[in-house]
């Protein structure tokens, strides 16, 4: 179907002021055609009557013409006529007529990107999220004009701002409320709109769009009053990006389609588990992050972690996930778990996305209910624990009556049993042995050695070595060859501190070590070390280069010069003998864990 | 054979000069002897001899060495000896006569005694004789005996100590501020002597003898410390141990402070005993130890580790290392100089 000839018009047209297109409805212009329906407007003036064939024959073609301009309108905003049949003059289309007005409309917008190319410009968008730079998207559709921010989070997980939409009546009040109306109005454009101050209007009315990236998106495209808004919002913002993308009325937003690929993207940035670290020489407490996903991770990942408890913690234990370079404290996840103390145990999460991670596994991991700041408020900044791994020398003087040797061995050998249980991984904890006997203020005799020892093996085999032992005679009541062993104990236990290995040391004794050198004011005659060793340097070693931590046990409670002795001998711990017990001197040792001791957190364990 | 029947020696080997050997209980006169014995043998001079006039006496020579250097042990205190005597030959510088009958002085050899004839050494002093005790060599712990009233010394040993050229005057200064008897004993005696010897001498006449002051016990940690503390130690460059010495020219000075120092009763009477009744010069101070200091498998003494005693609560001292004694030959030496050298 086609206008009348352009030929048998005339320019000098006698319409009315105000005229309108009668297809589209478009204000008459200058030329001949209307520009938006083509329909010719304009003759030249013909000769002679007008017949009543030629009026049928005008009558015809300008249905023909509105019909024609219906089904195009109606076919941009839906694929089922349908619903908006009475838009329609002429009423409901034939298949065919509907079929060619579809063809017809296709390149309508041909820069027009489809649902693909959306979701590419979108991806783009997502990829290009920074730190604090996000990018505005303006999306006029249907519904009106939408503006919403795209942007990182504080984790740098990508996140869509609220959303801000103008309805199309409160733009353009003149617009009808009824939304089939309105769609028709929309795809067709208003007449009366044709002039320019209700638009400068209607921007005034749209939301506040923010001085960043924008991307406009006008859907669908060839939606006569979305692409002229569109294009006006675009206009002098050089930033600005304007894409149109082809559907109809019922397509997916630009925005739905934003929020899941933002949901759907890939990590930018690592997750990391925050963990407690424990020195194993000092005891001293750290939080560190371990990676638990990786910058590039997609959602639905699964990854797991081997984690283990401090000996006696076990309750209420936090798991705290951070993003790398996240920009606030708390973490994106703080979730907590009761456990068996000291157990070893995997946490299993999956990435549900950006700035979404569920923990799978341990069960039971529930939402913290107290903030980060409480949590490592509570964080120690020392433990007494069980090292990763440690070396204990236990030191024992042989000499005395049978029974009290025996007794000092027994502690011993109790200690090494807990020990055993505690620690059974192979070489976490190896465990040596000296014992001395006096020295013998003899001629000839003075140099011999007094101390024997059982080299740092495995905790079983110096608790076996040390059955064998018997107790030896005292040769010189006033004092023991204590001064000896701390010297080996410092040599042994330095050389466990350079292969990062945590220092222990147990010293049981009924006496006081020889002094080195002889009491410069000659009141103390104990005589001194004939092998030249000097207890309170081995012990200042032991501290300084070893970094040891040193327990005593003594016979019975020192008293006098003595006492202060025994606490430079045992400044971890002193104990008398019959009143201590092996766990006691483990926990001082701080090879067992005290009852109250937690930091919390899990420590990281080996795979 | 011990000789419990008189004061002094009666054997027919003895010299003619005699040096007593003078001090309280415990002062450390047995075992000043035996080390003597030890110090002769060590000694460079090969003209020194040391020897017993009897059987007694050399038998408590050989003792003493068994004791010192098999038992490691000090020799027993001498309660019940009397009159051992030993006899030492050394050379001497004496007056000889030259040709035109001038007199010059010249080495030659001589021989004087020395004689233990107190024994127990209660007998120099004013009280009875402790009940005894097991042995320790240094008792400061222990509370004193009860002394009763003061006793005579014994009229016999006062009269030979009279006689005697030379005395060996033995303090040890540990066991004076635990006891206080030496000053005690000293006096008693001293008086006795000047009663015995003085009367019808010329007016302003002091006693003759020539009195050698062995402050003892100097490997004592106190008494080492003390002396070390206070700059009174000094070496000698041919020791070849390095074993500190208090110069003989300090020792009356260090003797004073130790008195003052440890607390040491009144020790300045002593001195002040002596400078009155003797004559000036005729009176030196030796500070001396008869074990001597232990020394390092080095063979060199360490001020760190220099106590050559093992003396434990309850149990007998013990002699740790070897007996290298100080200053014990030299006090000796010299009183046998002067008074051979006297004529």
């Amino acid at each position: 179907m086609s206008s009348p000839d352009p030929a048998s018009t005339d320019p000098a047209s006698t319409e009315p002021p105000g005229a309108s297109c009668p297809v589209c409805g478009r204000a008459v212009g200058a030329g001949p055609s209307c520009p938006d329906c083509g329909w010719l407007l304009r003759t030249r003036v013909l000769v002679g009557p007008v017949t009543q064939k030629m009026e049928v024959a005008f009558a015809i073609a300008l249905e023909q013409w509105r019909r024609r301009w219906d089904l195009r309108l109606v076919a941009r905003i839906c694929d089922d006529p349908g619903p908006y049949q009475v838009y329609i003059r002429g009423g409901a289309p034939s298949a065919q007529e509907w079929e060619a007005a579809r063809r017809d409309i296709e390149p309508a917008a041909p820069d027009a990107e489809d649902d693909q190319g959306l979701r590419a410009v979108l991806s783009d968008v997502v990829d290009g999220l920074e730190p604090g730079r996000g990018t505005v998207l303006v999306e006029v559709d249907p519904d009106g004009v939408t503006v919403v921010q795209a942007g990182l989070d504080s984790f740098g997980s990508p996140r869509l701002g609220d959303a801000r939409t103008a309805a199309w009546p409160q733009l353009l009040p003149v617009l009808s409320r009824a939304p089939r109306e309105l769609h028709v109005q929309l795809v067709r454009g208003i007449p009366p709109l044709d002039q320019r101050q209700p638009w400068d209007l209607m921007l005034g009315r749209i939301p506040a769009i923010p001085r960043e990236r924008l991307l406009v998106i006008g859907r669908p495209a060839g939606w006569q009053v979305l692409d002229r808004v569109a294009e006006m919002v675009v206009k002098n913002r050089p930033e600005a990006r304007l894409v149109r993308v082809s559907g109809t009325v019922d397509g997916v937003s630009a925005r739905t389609v934003l929020a899941g690929l933002m949901k759907a993207a890939p990590l930018n940035r690592p997750y990391r588990l925050l963990l407690g670290v424990v020195d194993p020489v000092s005891g001293a407490v750290r939080v560190q992050d371990r990676q638990l996903f990786a910058r590039g991770a997609q959602p639905g990942t699964e990854q797991s972690l081997p984690l283990r408890l401090l000996p006696g913690d076990g309750q209420d234990i936090t798991l705290a996930i951070l993003a790398a370079d996240q920009r606030v404290a708390e973490p994106l996840v703080l979730a907590r778990v009761d456990l068996p103390a000291g157990s070893a145990f995997r946490l299993r999460a999956v990435l549900d996305g950006p700035g979404r991670v569920r923990i799978l596994e341990p069960e039971g991991t529930k939402v913290h209910s107290r903030p980060w700041a409480d949590i490592s408020r509570e964080i120690p900044d020392r433990v007494d624990l069980a090292p990763v791994q440690a070396d204990l020398i236990c030191a024992i003087e042989l000499c005395g009556p049978n029974e009290l040797v025996q007794a000092r061995l027994r502690l011993v050998a109790e200690l090494l049993t807990v020990l055993a249980a505690e620690y059974p991984e192979q070489g976490r904890l190896r465990a040596a042995a000296l014992t001395c006997t006096d020295h013998v203020f003899q001629r000839g005799r003075e140099q011999l050695p007094v101390v024997w020892e059982r080299q740092l093996g495995p905790v079983s085999e110096t608790r076996a070595w040390l059955a064998e032992r018997t107790s030896a005679v005292i040769g010189y009541a006033a004092a023991a060859p204590v001064e000896d062993m701390l010297h080996r104990a410092s040599e042994l236990l330095y050389e466990s501190r350079v292969a990062g290995r945590a220092a222990r040391l147990l010293t049981i004794a009924g006496r006081s070590p020889h002094p080195y050198p002889q009491d410069p004011a000659g009141r103390d005659r104990t005589l001194p070390c004939p092998l030249g060793h000097d207890w309170r340097e081995s012990t200042g070693r032991l501290a300084r280069l070893a970094d040891a931590r040193c327990v005593a046990v003594t016979d019975t409670a020192q008293t006098g010069g003595h006492a202060q002795i025994w606490r430079e001998l045992g400044p971890a711990g002193l104990h008398v003998l019959p009143e201590t017990t092996a766990r006691l001197v483990g926990e001082d040792l701080g090879l067992l864990a005290r009852g109250a001791q937690r930091i919390g957190l899990p420590l990281p364990d080996a795979e | 054979m011990t000789n419990t029947s008189g004061a002094a020696p009666e054997q027919h080997n003895r010299a003619s000069k005699s040096i007593g050997m003078w001090g309280a209980t415990g002062s450390g006169k047995t075992t000043f002897l035996a080390a003597l014995n030890f110090a002769v043998l060590r000694s460079d001079n090969e003209d020194l001899r040391l020897y017993g006039v009897d059987d007694a006496s050399t038998r408590f020579l050989t003792q003493g060495n068994y004791d010192l250097t098999t038992r490691h042990s000090f020799p027993d205190a001498t309660q019940q000896i009397r009159g051992l005597s030993w006899v030492m030959s050394l050379s001497s510088e004496a007056p000889v006569r030259r040709m035109f009958g001038r007199m010059a002085r010249a080495s030659a050899p001589a021989e004087f005694n020395l004689d233990l004839c107190d024994p127990p050494g209660r007998v120099f002093g004013s009280a009875p004789a402790p009940a005894p005790r097991p042995q320790r060599r240094m008792d400061i712990d222990s509370a004193p005996p009860d002394i009763p009233p003061a006793a005579v010394p014994d009229r016999d040993i006062v009269e030979y100590l009279a006689r005697c050229q030379g005395a060996l005057l033995l303090i040890d200064p540990i066991r004076e501020r635990a006891l206080g008897d030496a000053q005690d004993s000293f006096q008693a005696t001293l008086l006795r002597i000047a009663q015995h010897y003085l009367p019808g001498q010329q007016p302003g006449s002091r006693l003759p003898h020539y009195v050698a002051v062995c402050i003892t016990k100097f490997d004592d940690p106190e008494v080492y410390a003390l002396a070390r503390a206070n700059g009174y130690c000094s070496h000698d460059e041919g020791d070849k141990h390095w074993f500190p010495r208090v110069h003989d020219a300090h020792a009356e000075r260090f003797f004073r402070e130790l008195g003052d120092k440890l607390d040491i009763g009144d020790i300045d009477l002593v001195c002040s005993g002596l400078s009155r009744f003797f004559y000036p010069g005729r009176v030196r101070y030796f500070v001396t130890s008869a074990i001597g200091f232990h020394v390092g498998p080095d063979g060199r003494f360490h001020p760190e580790d220099y106590q050559n005693v093992v003396e434990e609560p309850g149990k007998q001292v013990r002699v740790r290392g070897k007996i290298r004694p100080i200053n014990v030959l030299e006090p000796v030496l010299w009183l046998g100089q002067q008074i051979t050298a006297a004529g």
